[in-house]
């Protein structure tokens, strides 16, 4: 006779919640500065922002956006880890001790039982606790006028966090049926937070490279180098949705799972020792080995930038590993020099594996598919965004948040620019040549789709050079294309500073109120869906200007809930047009002082960088070339179709600024001779350049260009 | 029944309990004596199904108990080291044993808790060791398990005490068919109450019998010689054990009664008579044969 399995012991869930009230207590009290308090704080403030500038907010979206902000994303879910990782030696700290272990382990209740029922039980305490400070914060909004729609975004971040705390409180209590004491149980913590993700991110280097099977999701989060802190990244970077809550839950099963698997395996008589599982030592103590030597490695070879030296460091941190481990299994300070053959075989492999990764032996970081394979590529652009993207829907509520947008291309034209992109990054790597100081570099993530579906992705740093100028126009290109994204879902509420600038600069003008704003938003949007939106930009002759602008509030701080936009305005654009018309810029003629400034016009191919034209210091030439309307600013010159750039040399700095205070206010390296030359060849704008800008000027004689006069 | 079969358990190097077979009616008092580290612990934990068996089997009426909720549902098990929440009272681990065990007693418990004078609201961890021991038979008894397993019961507990729960022992078994397996270093408690005795050494069962009859094989006898006895008058029969007092002589011989007897009556004693064993001595007679006696100790 065997009893039937029992999962779940109600009277006992009910008993568990009245002795462990105190943990629930403990979350609220967190939870209630963490939210409660701080959603007061927050919607305090928006109220104040919305009094002092009532056009550019609007309460219910400020506070949406705080309740799925930056500082809710970063820090429930941090406590939520914290206290999932306690909650696991809390509840389950039983395991640990030997009393306790008898007295719970000779009572008619199962593992399972205890397994389910004292996790629901601390689900529920911190699900209980943190819903009554949600509620709270809810209260706290609709007081201050927001819309009760709110509430579903307090549902979701319920969700969110449960989710979090739920994975972590899981993964502690598999360490905690894996060791036998408080300590081995945070060591198997980490051992499980950090190798089980370093040892999925080699299955994955070892799939692509050896088994060419491309995977079909994205693995990039992995290198955030945790689970937990893979879960928070996966959950709050916007991504979420329930494809991706469904993930979680399936992770979330697999780890209760092997927790029964362990409870059900574990020998109650090792509680006390390190290991529940005596045979598990030795892995235990190799993968400690592994990941303090990485984590060693890492640190030397950042800060240090020395192969040599990140050996080093790999070697140091396994021994230190090493004899943690040998300390605590023999529990001697003897004991901890002992078993130097598997620390040996440990490290070997540590610094092999390494030195692959380094050497890139498998070309795991050069490869690039050939550009007939591809089928279109996908650019993700870093760096210089703002803190989170906020998507919009029909209505003008934010629906999530992200820091990326992707932007695929499938012209074969801009596939192979992307391409070469892609190899030059590699070069600089391999040549180990890092983007100057004041260099535009761009890392950036490109998403190879390939013939057969799949996708592959890695990431660069884009140093700008004339061979890669057109990798570098796809990449701005990219980021124009998502402002318009931006700016079509965009609400006047929201609008900050709007401005149109003709490109060369001689004239702009911005919106004085929010009825230009309305007017110019309402015509760039009309726009935008009449003319449609390609993601590569129209012929450099038909740019009329440039639209700049910014939606909600700048805060240079956090740089949160905050969206520069700018992207070109084609002649096509009649709708902004007849606003820049009825504003009175000037979009055709290029000011008289500036045509009187002008020294000096090269003219250059737009798509062979380095090939002049043509080039004059002929006033009248100049003035021909200034007034024909083929002179472009910023992203004119940058665009994949453009027929040439035009580089101005004027006589007087633009801003009156001279070379000591150009020098002072550190745009010295402007002006040595190897950066002169650097700079001239990598501009990749149109720049404005007096006469005084002698080493320049030099670096052009060198290159072989005639400056007249 | 509790049936025990060929049963082994090791803690890596070493054997706490090594191919033991053992019976235990149901409705009798069981004590488990034994050497220090003998198993007797071990073996409780097993049968209580805290700790798995490497070999063999324990199944109680027949089923297993480990993991069994059916079986561990009419077990009671008792540690020698007690445990009970922290900060909690008797009415609260009262709650807490009532969402484990269904048959669970409050008017058991009441009317013991009133009988051994504990005050239920008084937290447990304010109790001296005595008191605690009381509190958890007084569990033990209120979950109505058919079973108690009880590991050093009567430590810590007083004189009148300890009658007091070899009373309700004796009721439970009486009345209510329970068999307490008591594992005991107190073998004149054990003595008093227990219907048969396993003695455990190194993990094995040394001796198991019914107390009633002390059916051992082994007899005490105590002689008066003309002069001090040697115990080489008597090597041709088993001496287990023997101290002399003067010219008064006590042994303890194994073998047939009647040849230990004509043995004595042929040095001519001034007197020899054969006197009960108790437990005690049974138990010291027989360590010392197996060669388990104090060596030394006293330099």
């Amino acid at each position: 006779m065997k009893s039937k399995i029992c999962w779940f012991n109600g009277r006992l869930f009910k008993n568990t919640l009245k002795r462990y009230w105190w943990f629930g207590f403990l979350v609220f009290l967190t939870s209630f500065f963490s939210v409660s308090v701080s959603s007061a704080v927050l919607a305090a403030n928006a109220a104040a922002q919305q009094a002092a500038n009532p056009l550019v907010h609007t309460l219910d979206d400020l506070l949406a956006g705080y309740f799925m902000g930056k500082q809710f994303i970063v820090t429930d879910p941090v406590l939520a880890l914290i206290f999932g990782a306690a909650a696991g030696l809390v509840f389950f700290g039983y395991l640990h001790n030997k009393r306790q272990a008898d007295f719970f382990h000779g009572q008619p209740v199962s593992r399972e039982t205890h397994i389910f029922t004292r996790f629901a039980a601390g689900c529920a305490l911190y699900a209980a606790a943190y819903f009554l400070n949600l509620l709270f914060a809810y209260v706290i909004l609709l007081s201050y006028g927001a819309k009760a729609a709110v509430i579903g975004f307090v549902l979701l971040r319920l969700l969110l966090v449960l989710l979090v705390f739920a994975c972590m409180y899981a993964l502690s209590i598999l360490c905690a049926m894996l060791t036998g004491n408080p300590f081995a149980h945070l060591q198997a913590g980490f051992v499980l937070s950090f190798g089980g993700t370093l040892l999925m991110y080699c299955l994955y280097w070892m799939a692509e490279t050896f088994l060419q099977t491309y995977s079909p999701i994205s693995l990039d989060g992995l290198s955030y180098g945790s689970l937990p802190v893979y879960l928070v990244w996966r959950l709050s970077s916007g991504e979420f949705n329930l494809l991706n809550a469904f993930c979680v839950v399936v992770i979330l099963a697999g780890l209760l799972a092997l927790c029964v698997i362990a409870y059900r395996k574990r020998p109650v008589e090792f509680t006390g020792g390190m290991f529940a599982f005596p045979k598990l030592q030795p892995i235990f103590r190799a993968a400690l080995c592994l990941l303090t030597g990485t984590l060693l490695g890492s640190v030397f070879y950042s800060v240090l930038e020395s192969v040599p030296f990140c050996i080093f460091g790999l070697i140091l941190g396994a021994f230190l590993g090493h004899i943690l481990c040998q300390g605590q299994f023999n529990r001697s300070f003897g004991g901890m020099f002992t078993a130097f053959i598997p620390f040996a075989a440990t490290a070997a492999a540590l610094v092999a594996v390494t030195a692959c990764f380094i050497m890139d032996v498998t070309s795991f970081e050069r490869y690039i598919p050939a550009q007939t394979d591809v089928r279109c590529v996908g650019i993700t652009i870093e760096g210089d965004e703002p803190y989170l993207r906020r998507t919009f829907d029909e209505n003008g509520n934010v629906i999530s948040h992200s820091p990326l947008e992707t932007v695929v291309f499938d012209d074969p034209e801009v596939v192979g620019a992307v391409l070469d992109m892609a190899q030059s990054g590699i070069s600089a790597v391999e040549g180990r040549k890092k983007a100057e100081y004041g260099t535009s570099s761009k890392t950036y993530t490109i998403r190879y789709t390939l013939a057969d579906g799949k996708q592959v992705q890695r990431i660069y740093e884009a140093i700008p050079d004339a061979t890669v100028a057109k990798g570098i126009t796809t990449l701005l290109c990219a980021d124009a294309y998502t402002a318009q994204n931006d700016l079509l879902r965009l609400d006047v509420s929201r609008c900050g500073n709007m401005s149109l600038m003709t490109s060369g600069g001689n004239d702009s003008r911005s919106a004085k109120d929010s009825t230009e704003k309305a007017q110019l938003l309402e015509a760039l949007q009309q726009d935008l869906v009449e003319n449609g939106r390609p993601v590569d930009t129209l012929p450099l002759g038909s740019v009329a200007c440039e639209f700049f602008g910014t939606m909600d509030e700048e805060d240079t701080e956090s740089r949160d809930i905050y969206r520069y936009m700018e992207f070109s305005v084609y002649a096509s654009y009649s709708h902004t047009l007849a606003v820049a018309e009825s504003w009175g810029v000037k979009l055709e003629a290029m000011p008289e002082e500036t045509l009187a400034n002008a020294a000096y016009v090269c003219v250059r191919d737009g798509n062979q960088y380095d090939n002049i034209l043509f080039e004059t210091d002929d006033p009248e030439k100049i003035r021909a070339i200034l007034q024909s309307g083929q002179v472009f600013g910023v992203y004119g010159g940058m665009t994949l179709t453009e027929p040439v750039t035009v580089e101005v040399l004027l006589k007087d700095d633009e801003h009156g600024m001279s070379l000591e205070q150009m020098e002072k206010e550190g745009y010295g390296y402007r002006f040595s001779e190897k950066m002169a030359m650097d700079a001239f060849r990598s501009t990749s704008f149109v720049g404005y350049v007096n006469n005084q800008y002698s080493v320049l000027l030099g670096g052009l004689d060198k290159l072989g260009v005639v400056i007249p006069g | 029944m509790i049936e025990i079969k060929g049963l082994k358990k090791s803690f890596g190097d070493i054997t706490a309990v090594a191919s033991l077979s053992l019976e235990i009616p149901t409705g009798s008092i069981f004590g488990l004596v034994g050497t220090n580290g003998a198993g007797k612990s071990t073996l409780l934990r097993i049968m209580a199904g805290i700790y798995r068996p490497d070999e063999g089997t324990v199944t109680i009426d027949g089923a297993p108990v480990y993991e069994n909720m059916d079986i561990k549902r009419n077990l009671f098990y008792i540690s020698d080291d007690v445990y009970y929440f922290r900060s909690a009272n008797m009415e609260e681990m009262r709650a807490y044993y009532k969402c484990l065990y269904p048959d669970f007693s409050d008017t058991v418990f009441a009317g013991l808790a009133k009988a051994f004078d504990l005050d239920v609201k008084r937290r447990i961890a304010t109790f001296s060791k005595g008191m605690t021991r009381q509190a958890m038979l007084i569990f033990a008894f209120a979950s109505q398990a058919r079973y108690l397993l009880l590991d050093e019961t009567f430590d810590g507990l007083d004189p009148v005490m300890r009658q007091a729960v070899k009373k309700l022992l004796s009721i439970g078994v009486s009345d209510h068919n329970v068999t307490p397996i008591i594992a005991s270093h107190s073998l004149r408690e054990l003595e008093d109450i227990c219907d048969r005795v396993g003695l455990l050494h190194k993990g094995g069962m040394v001796l198991d019998m019914d107390v009633e009859s002390m059916e051992t094989g082994m007899h005490k006898v105590q002689c008066a010689f003309a002069e001090e006895a040697q115990r080489e008058w008597f090597d041709d029969i088993d001496i287990l054990s023997f101290e002399n007092r003067g010219r008064l002589c006590t042994m303890v011989a194994a073998g047939d009664e009647a040849k230990i007897m004509a043995a004595i009556q042929a040095r001519k004693p001034q007197f020899a008579e054969r006197i009960p064993l108790t437990l005690e001595e049974l138990f010291v007679s027989k360590m010392e044969g197996i060669g388990y006696e104090i060596k030394d100790l006293l330099v």
